[in-house]
């Protein structure tokens, strides 16, 4: 049994600190650590962005067909500089443009959509004749490790590659599908991942928007 | 000093916080797919833990008792986005392919259970060595199950080939299902000798 009296203490112990001792506490704590955190997020941020922006080129490179091997991030940047041009479509679309030797190489288009737990991103690139796909990625945040995540990994997007997006350079009709696993039947359709159906929906969606103004700037040339 | 290392000893071996104290599993299963991420993931458990219960044990006096949870997690939180932003500072791959994890070492329970059961009571020195202790011991457990997912999963130690080229990877084993079965068989195993050393 425990006595009254230590009770009692131990209440008083619980009451050492009056509410406004504890409003007070916490505000300054909070306070300091907020301060840390500002201090942190100045000191550091432009590093990150670099970094970002870094990972950002060096995925549009790698899908125009770059070997990014042995280029450190200066030459990347330089690389990046001259020979890709970003080019307005329309009032909400563009496309970046990659240019060696006077000869054009690629046209890179964004592709953004919804996954199954958050947004999904990415680049296509496509040959010169905009019809033959020649370098895909893509990027998420939170999609399901194993299954939905597997969308980030070679093993997938190298699927798209050397697929048509419609049958010829004239037509405008969707062939490049994305279907859910084991119902591919045609040869420009990707085969999904098994147990990501809604996230590969969100991806066949994306890729068709992004397809559409693929179509629509073709007279752009 | 015989006291450091009694802390030391129970945090990595007597109390183990995945072993025994079951704590911390969650992130134990998410980051053993490398040697190299647990090895990061480790080092941030180790800087945070210590750094929470050296804190808390300063101001375990002027702490209310009342809001006490909210200013650990509070401490803990500013401690683990600082790390995080160092990493995507200097190591951007690396918090590219922890991705959230860093972020939830906030709610990791080693680093909040060691500040509660014991940076509350001990004084600074003995608490930030109950944190690095406790760290360590999260450590071990996850670079032993990095080792035998990734050597089993990729055939490779450390991003180094380990395996002949002949070797197929089981992919099982780097999905959760395999981190599940490898940590249970390791629990069992280590428990049923550590009940062998007591008797």
């Amino acid at each position: 049994m425990i006595s009254s009296d230590t009770l009692k203490s131990e209440e008083k112990k619980l009451m050492k600190h009056t509410n406004i001792y504890s409003l007070i506490f916490s505000f300054v704590i909070a306070s300091v650590c907020g301060a840390i955190l500002l201090g942190t997020h100045k000191l550091l941020i432009k590093k990150v962005s670099l970094n970002q922006r870094i990972e950002k080129i060096s995925s549009l490179m790698k899908i125009a067909g770059i070997d990014l091997n042995n280029i450190n991030k200066k030459e990347l940047e330089k690389i990046f500089k001259t020979n890709f041009t970003r080019e307005k479509l329309t009032e909400n679309s563009f496309r970046y443009k990659y240019i060696l030797n006077t000869k054009i190489k690629s046209y890179i288009y964004p592709l953004d959509g919804n996954g199954l737990w958050g947004p999904i991103h990415g680049y296509i690139a496509m040959e010169p004749d905009l019809l033959i796909v020649k370098g895909i990625i893509f990027t998420h945040q939170e999609e399901t490790p194993g299954l939905g995540a597997e969308i980030a990994h070679k093993n997938f997007y190298s699927k798209f590659i050397g697929l048509k997006i419609t049958e010829n350079a004239q037509s405008n009709k969707i062939v490049l599908h994305v279907k859910k696993s084991g119902t591919k039947n045609s040869p420009n359709e990707v085969d999904g991942i098994t147990g990501a159906t809604e996230t590969i929906k969100g991806v066949e969606k994306m890729v068709n928007k992004t397809i559409k103004i693929i179509i629509l700037s073709r007279g752009k040339k | 000093m015989n006291k450091y290392l009694g802390i030391l000893k129970k945090g990595i071996y007597h109390e183990n916080p995945i072993f025994h104290q079951m704590l911390g599993v969650c992130s134990a299963l998410a980051v053993t797919t490398r040697v190299k991420n647990a090895l990061v993931m480790t080092i941030a458990v180790i800087l945070v833990s210590a750094g929470t219960n050296g804190i808390v044990s300063l101001m375990k006096n002027s702490i209310p008792k009342k809001i006490r949870l909210i200013i650990e997690v509070l401490i803990i939180a500013t401690l683990v986005i600082v790390f995080d932003l160092v990493l995507k500072a200097y190591y951007y791959p690396m918090s590219k392919q922890l991705g959230p994890y860093v972020g939830l070492i906030i709610t990791n329970c080693i680093i909040l259970g060691r500040a509660e059961a014991f940076a509350l009571q001990n004084k600074f020195l003995p608490s930030v060595v109950d944190g690095v202790a406790n760290g360590i011991g999260y450590g071990f457990i996850l670079l032993f199950v990095s080792i035998i997912r990734e050597l089993l999963g990729s055939g490779t130690i450390y991003g180094l080939q380990a395996l002949p080229s002949g070797f197929k990877p089981a992919q099982a084993v780097l999905l959760a299902p395999g981190a599940f079965i490898i940590m249970g068989v390791l629990i069992w195993i280590v428990r049923a000798w550590q009940l062998k050393g007591d008797k």
